[in-house]
């Protein structure tokens, strides 16, 4: 009888995660699996061969480059705009921090149109720059531009909360010692920072990486200059080489879940270690 | 190092936080600023320390103005509430950290910091993190870091407030050790008045931005200058009064326009003069035979009594309705020396013509 109901309320702990699954089996783990199945259907050596076209170089290694870029920037851009953000007090200081926030509420697809209608050779500042021959738009110069604001929130969205809770004592008591608003930053503040810097670079990174709406509007799309990985997927894709796409994508989905796992891994060893240091 | 502080003023919106505030602490000595929280102590110690800028007055360190220096150009030594231990450093790069700014030696730097740990009281711990220390000894700490560069002048934002009270005694002895022996000039910020008594050589009562009284500890407890410092140091009795009489010997007040007592001394008071006169709890004893003719008394009915531990405390009914509280120390009881008195019991509550406070209203 007693046995039972234990056995009963086992059963019934399970329920909530069994049901969680089985609404994320259609939702997130069959397409992703099925992304694998399709790379793999024509057997490994077809997977590899597919990956090793001059496209396919190209367009993994210039993701990362901007990928690359776009994490270095925006690491600097970020932390700046955070400790403006936070360490500062100025009329308007809340409005700017919601206009820094606003790519993440735009679709980047419009972020991609309003850079084509500035930088663009009919925008406002492409016409003033096309008598010097400078041609901005769909040049790498344009996707690292669009990267940059596509991913800046995820930089200040990881940063600016360490220096909020980062008490400003910390900066006195390193001014009353003698320190230099620069000393202070440089051995107090940004080793507060890292986690949050290094959280914040991989999440920007791994962003950029998979960017496409805005991507696609700017790039031009053109194959061996600006095409990137998640263009080349959608390239292959409409002119029907869904071996060549899906290659490609899970060598995507395999470095997100690594990008991925490292960011969990880096916020629970922060946490830990900050909780370690009374942080 | 002697500082001078001459009419500072903060004001944040129309609010003055620290009003026309005028100090001068000597060389060598130890200052404290007693004062409830929001009182503007904090500000003018901040002040000082050149994290905040006066909006008027003037700061002199040794004579010289150093009103609009920067914190850093300063070279004193702050020891925060939650003391501000470099998280990302270690005990021993914390005490260094300042020394490194100046660019001192690494060996040197590394002496210090070994010799200030032993004189805290915390040898051989350089190596550890802040979060590995406990309170009372990252309080040790902060003030070893502030001590490292041997400041001109050390300043103290409530430096025990973050500690339990066990701890907070043992560390208020250590700390009045530590800064008389080095001799230098201090000048500390806490709202624990026994703390302020036991460290200070004097004692600014701050209210509301201002300083109601600047001097000796038992000055500011038996002779204070307002109302408010009689009230905020220790319990008192208060009553409203008019002087009667006053001559070079004696002052006589009239509690309930007709209840006479005395103040001996010559005071500055004259007759008909309205007055606030106070006895403290401790100052009076309760006893069933009447005052003699040079003592003070007064008689009510026993309405309350509450026991402390170490004092019990009894609140008397006069016959003029004012309530009175009396203290007495339970080891009196215990030994015989008095009796336990009863509620609604009718008393004398009787103490000398030397004490008794008597304050402009």
């Amino acid at each position: 009888m007693n046995q039972d109901k234990v056995f009963n309320r086992k059963i019934s702990s399970m329920l909530p995660a069994g049901f969680l699954v089985l609404v994320l089996l259609p939702l997130l783990l069959l397409p992703l699996a099925s992304v694998f199945i399709y790379a793999l259907r024509g057997g490994l050596g077809n997977f590899g061969a597919s990956l090793i076209t001059a496209d396919v170089l190209f367009a993994l290694r210039f993701s990362l480059i901007i990928a690359f870029a776009t994490a270095v920037i925006n690491a600097l851009l970020g932390t700046y705009a955070a400790y403006v953000l936070s360490k500062t007090r100025f009329p308007g200081r809340e409005q700017l921090g919601i206009v820094l926030n606003l790519p993440v509420a735009i679709p980047n697809v419009v972020v991609g149109t309003s850079l084509l209608l500035l930088w663009g050779p009919i925008g406002l500042f492409g016409q003033m720059l096309e008598p010097l021959g400078i041609q901005p738009m769909f040049t790498p110069a344009a996707v690292l531009l669009a990267h940059i604001f596509v991913t800046f929130p995820y930089m200040l969205g990881t940063v600016k909360p360490v220096l909020d809770d980062l008490e400003t004592t910390y900066e006195e008591a390193a001014y009353t010692m003698g320190a230099s608003r620069w000393q202070t930053f440089l051995h107090i503040v940004f080793p507060a920072l890292k986690g949050g810097l290094l959280t914040g670079s991989l999440l920007t990174f791994a962003h950029s990486l998979g960017e496409f709406g805005a991507t696609v509007m700017v790039s031009g799309n053109l194959r061996l200059r600006t095409q990137t990985a998640p263009l080349y997927i959608f390239s292959q894709f409409e002119s029907g080489n869904i071996q060549a796409a899906n290659s490609v994508a899970a060598v995507l989905a395999i470095l997100s879940f690594i990008l991925f796992s490292l960011i969990l891994f880096l916020a629970a060893r922060t946490g830990k270690k900050g909780a370690q240091r009374g942080k | 190092m002697s500082i001078l502080i001459e009419q500072i003023s903060k004001k944040y919106g129309n609010h003055a936080v620290v009003d026309k505030v005028s100090l001068d602490v000597d060389d060598g000595e130890l200052i404290v600023l007693l004062g409830s929280s929001g009182s503007g102590k904090s500000t003018i110690l901040r002040m000082v320390a050149g994290l905040i800028l006066p909006d008027e007055g003037r700061i002199l360190l040794n004579g010289l103005d150093i009103t609009l220096l920067p914190p850093q150009e300063r070279g004193l030594g702050f020891v925060f509430q939650n003391y501000s231990i470099f998280p990302n450093m270690t005990i021993a790069e914390n005490i260094e950290f300042g020394m490194k700014i100046r660019k001192t030696p690494a060996s040197q730097r590394q002496a210090r910091s070994a010799h200030l740990l032993e004189l805290v009281g915390l040898p051989g711990l350089g190596n550890r993190y802040s979060a590995q220390l406990s309170g009372g000894q990252q309080q040790r700490v902060a003030l070893a870091r502030a001590l490292a560069y041997e400041p001109r002048l050390l300043l103290l934002d409530e430096p025990l407030g973050a500690v339990d009270t066990k701890t907070r005694i043992q560390l208020r002895q250590s700390l009045k050790k530590i800064v008389k022996e080095i001799g230098v000039t201090t000048m500390m910020v806490t709202h624990d008045q026994e703390e302020a008594f036991e460290l200070a050589d004097r004692v600014a009562i701050v209210n509301d931005g201002r300083i109601e009284h600047y001097g000796f500890p038992s000055d500011v407890y038996y002779n204070p200058a307002t109302q408010f410092t009689a009230d905020f140091v220790g319990d008192i009795n208060f009553f409203e009064g008019h002087v009667t009489a006053s001559t070079e010997e004696r002052c006589e007040i009239k509690l309930f326009g007709h209840w006479p007592v005395y103040r001996r001394g010559r005071l500055p008071f004259h007759p008909g003069q309205q007055v606030i006169y106070g006895v403290r709890p401790e100052q009076i004893r309760i006893s069933l035979l009447e005052p003699e003719s040079y003592e003070n008394g007064i008689n009510g009915v026993i309405e309350k009594s509450m026991f402390f531990g170490d004092v019990t405390r009894y609140s008397i009914r006069l016959a003029d309705n004012g309530l009175l509280d009396v203290q007495v120390l339970n080891y009196l009881f215990i030994e015989g020396m008095a009796m336990p008195y009863e509620l609604n019991e009718r008393v004398w509550l009787i103490w000398s013509q030397g004490s008794g406070i008597i304050i402009k209203p």
